[in-house]
């Protein structure tokens, strides 16, 4: 799996890596130009470096005798290194005691003996044998003071590297330095991601919470930092947008709703002044086909442009109510309607949403299922509304559009709007439920409205 | 009876006009709330039918006038706007029915007429339903001229759907209407009430029956 981008990840990985290569690089350097100088040099940084391990070696124990004491692994070495060499040879001296190492050559025990202890640092060259030597005597400040005078010390290159790298071991400071300021700045990354993350997760949260639906909600921009606030500003601005379009459409849903109906109504008035009989029914069963188109269209754009407000509502009260009110037009139908129940079925819901998808699907059963001599409305504890007819159903296939708008059956009886069936689908989907066409034994059409099992996996929370 | 009709709309007006006069009684058609609230100031009606858009506001804005008014006329608003709290607020502001637009002119005048039965009975106490007549006063039915005897709870169950003649009333609605809160109803009580009820009318030869909806309650019709 890709590992998701994040702003920090990377900063601190690049500093890290910057870092790392920077000591490579000053290291690389530092041998680069050692390997550059010439072999007299590097001898008197071998011998530089001796001495100097030499001084801070030297010490008194508790007896008050002077001893010889070296520490440090690469120190040990240099100095194992040296004295593995024949010619090597080394005179630690406080004035009173000494320590001696290998055979200190006459002419050099000459210039210990005659040096003037106002001169600190000296060089000198000796011969032994055939073979001329490089010589360093050091006297420190301390007190007593201590001289230590060195000869005979010959490195190979990767010797003296060693000796080298020992001399700038201090280089490692600044690299600790470097390491500070890595971690500084991975905390810098890590503290500016969250300061970046909070408000734009604020957004985010937001973003999720538009359902489509008008409400004024606006993030807020408080703790918001500065480099933000646009984005938080152009987000609300768009969530304003979405608003106002809503208040436009309901604006226009309500004068549609008049400037359809109002017309409507006067032509079905005076439908009853047509002297015909037959033209008389055809024009009044046309107008009654429009006026519901008008009202299941308004209805389901209605139900698209507003929230439902869910309260606990018993779905057995609401189902005998609705069956109550259309109980008359059922029975001048020449149809029967009978109401079963378990009891009482709560469930959170829109009661008006609710009511107006039986009303549908009462409405539906009486235009569409013809012979029907009972309708059934059934409320089960399992949170199901099932309504059966005995009408000719829906064949399987093409139940599943019928939920769509505009989709009407291919029965020649079919005089309805299309729209029915769309409006309970879309009312069972605000409720997170769910609408099954299907087929009673006797062949009429089974609506089942499921409602969410429990609560916490329904809407209302 | 009269009946006032508030609809700016001159040519519904003039058919809302016609059709309830040849249905219910003489109309007067007014345009504006204005107009329509002197009227009823005025004069006394029966009936009020009022649309909701009128050109000087809201037709609900009437419904406070009008719930002053002694003897209070029947109120029945015709409203485009059938959004279910529409139609809620309607009826909370004291309109006493609503039709929505548009409608069959059978509804509109089955509705006004349900309206009026309701209002009749509680201005003068009695109220018709084919050959059966209610008399609250008194507490006493009768069939054509002959007077039913019933006893005191079928009288109640017959008081609480000759009130919603022609509409379902729920079982819970009717054991509120015939026994108190205290009283213990057995489950086939209220069945046997309706039955001894049903007999009762037909043996009268009532014109009227009461039908059972299964899992809702009852509902007086005409045979």
């Amino acid at each position: 799996m890709r590992r998701p981008n994040s702003i920090a990840f990377p900063v601190a990985i690049v500093l890290i890596l910057g870092m790392a290569l920077m000591m490579v690089i000053s290291t690389v350097l530092t041998v680069a130009v050692f390997l550059l100088t010439d072999g007299q040099s590097r001898k008197k940084i071998a011998v530089e470096s001796v001495v100097e391990l030499l001084q801070d070696g030297v010490s008194y124990d508790h007896t008050g005798k002077f001893v010889l004491e070296v520490e440090g692994v690469i120190a040990e070495k240099i100095i194992r290194l040296s004295e593995e060499q024949s010619e090597f040879w080394y005179f630690v001296s406080d004035g009173t005691q000494a320590i001696i190492h290998g055979a200190v050559p006459a002419s050099v025990q000459h210039i210990i003996d005659t040096t003037s202890p106002q001169v600190f640092s000296s060089e000198f060259s000796y011969m032994a044998g055939q073979q001329q030597f490089l010589g360093l005597r050091k006297l420190n400040a301390e007190d007593p003071p201590k001289l230590v005078v060195v000869g005979g010390v010959t490195f190979s290159n990767a010797e003296t590297l060693l000796v080298v790298l020992r001399e700038i071991w201090p280089q490692g400071l600044y690299h600790l330095l470097g390491i500070v300021l890595v971690a500084t700045a991975t905390i810098a990354v890590v503290a500016v991601k969250r300061t970046i993350a909070t408000p734009v997760r604020r957004v985010v949260d937001s973003a999720e919470q538009i359902d489509g639906l008008p409400n004024g909600r606006r993030i807020s921009d408080r703790d918001t930092p500065i480099e933000l606030k646009p984005m938080v500003a152009a987000f609300n601005t768009a969530l304003g947008c979405i608003d106002n379009a809503f208040e436009a459409q309901r604006n226009f849903l309500a004068n549609a709703s008049h400037e359809l109906r109002t017309p409507l109504t006067k032509l079905r008035l005076k439908l009853d002044l047509v002297q015909d009989p037959d033209v008389r029914e055809i024009l009044v069963r046309d107008t009654a086909r429009l006026a519901s188109i008008v009202t299941t269209s308004l209805q389901l754009a209605r139900l698209s442009g507003q929230a439902l407000t869910f309260t606990m509502v018993d779905l057995a009260a609401i189902a005998r109510a609705a069956i109550a009110e259309h109980v008359p037009s059922v029975m001048k139908q020449g149809m029967d309607i009978e109401f079963k129940a378990e009891g009482r079925v709560i469930v959170p819901g829109s009661e008006p949403a609710i009511r107006l998808a039986l009303d549908n699907l009462i409405i539906n059963a009486m235009r569409h299922a013809r012979g029907t001599e009972v309708l059934v409305v059934e409320v089960l504890q399992a949170r199901i509304v099932r309504v059966s007819d005995e009408g000719p159903g829906i064949p399987a296939a093409e139940r599943e559009k019928m939920l769509r708008p505009f989709v009407r059956g291919n029965t020649s009886a079919s005089e309805g709007t299309g729209m029915g069936l769309a409006i309970v689908a879309q009312i069972m989907t605000a409720h997170n439920g769910s609408v099954a066409l299907g087929e009673a034994a006797n062949g009429g059409l089974v609506v089942d409205l499921a409602f969410p099992k429990t609560a916490k996996e329904s809407a209302f929370s | 009876m009269r009946i006032l009709i508030v609809e700016d709309d001159r040519e519904l007006a003039s058919s809302l006009k016609t059709m309830l006069e040849a249905a219910i009684g003489v109309a007067d058609v007014f345009e504006t709330l204005a107009d329509a609230e002197a009227a009823l100031l005025a004069f006394k009606f029966d009936l009020v039918v009022i649309d909701r858009n009128l050109p000087d506001g809201d037709g609900l804005s009437l419904l406070p006038t009008l719930r002053q008014l002694r003897p209070r006329p029947a109120t029945l608003v015709l409203t485009a706007l059938d959004d279910p709290t529409d139609i809620v607020s309607a009826l909370d502001k004291g309109a006493d029915e609503y039709v929505g637009k548009p409608f069959e002119p059978m509804e509109l005048i089955a509705r006004a007429r349900a309206v009026l039965r309701r209002y009749s009975l509680d201005e003068t106490g009695c109220t018709q339903f084919g050959n059966l007549s209610f008399d609250l006063i008194n507490r006493s039915a009768m069939i054509g001229a002959n007077a039913l005897s019933v006893p005191r709870r079928e009288l109640a169950v017959l008081e609480a759907l000759i009130r919603r003649a022609g509409r379902v009333v729920q079982r819970d609605n009717l054991e509120a209407a015939v026994y108190n809160i205290d009283e213990e109803i057995e489950s086939n009580v209220l069945d046997s009430h309706v039955s001894r009820l049903r007999k009762r009318l037909r043996e009268g030869n009532c014109s009227a029956t009461i039908r059972t909806i299964r899992g809702i309650g009852y509902m007086l019709v005409q045979e």
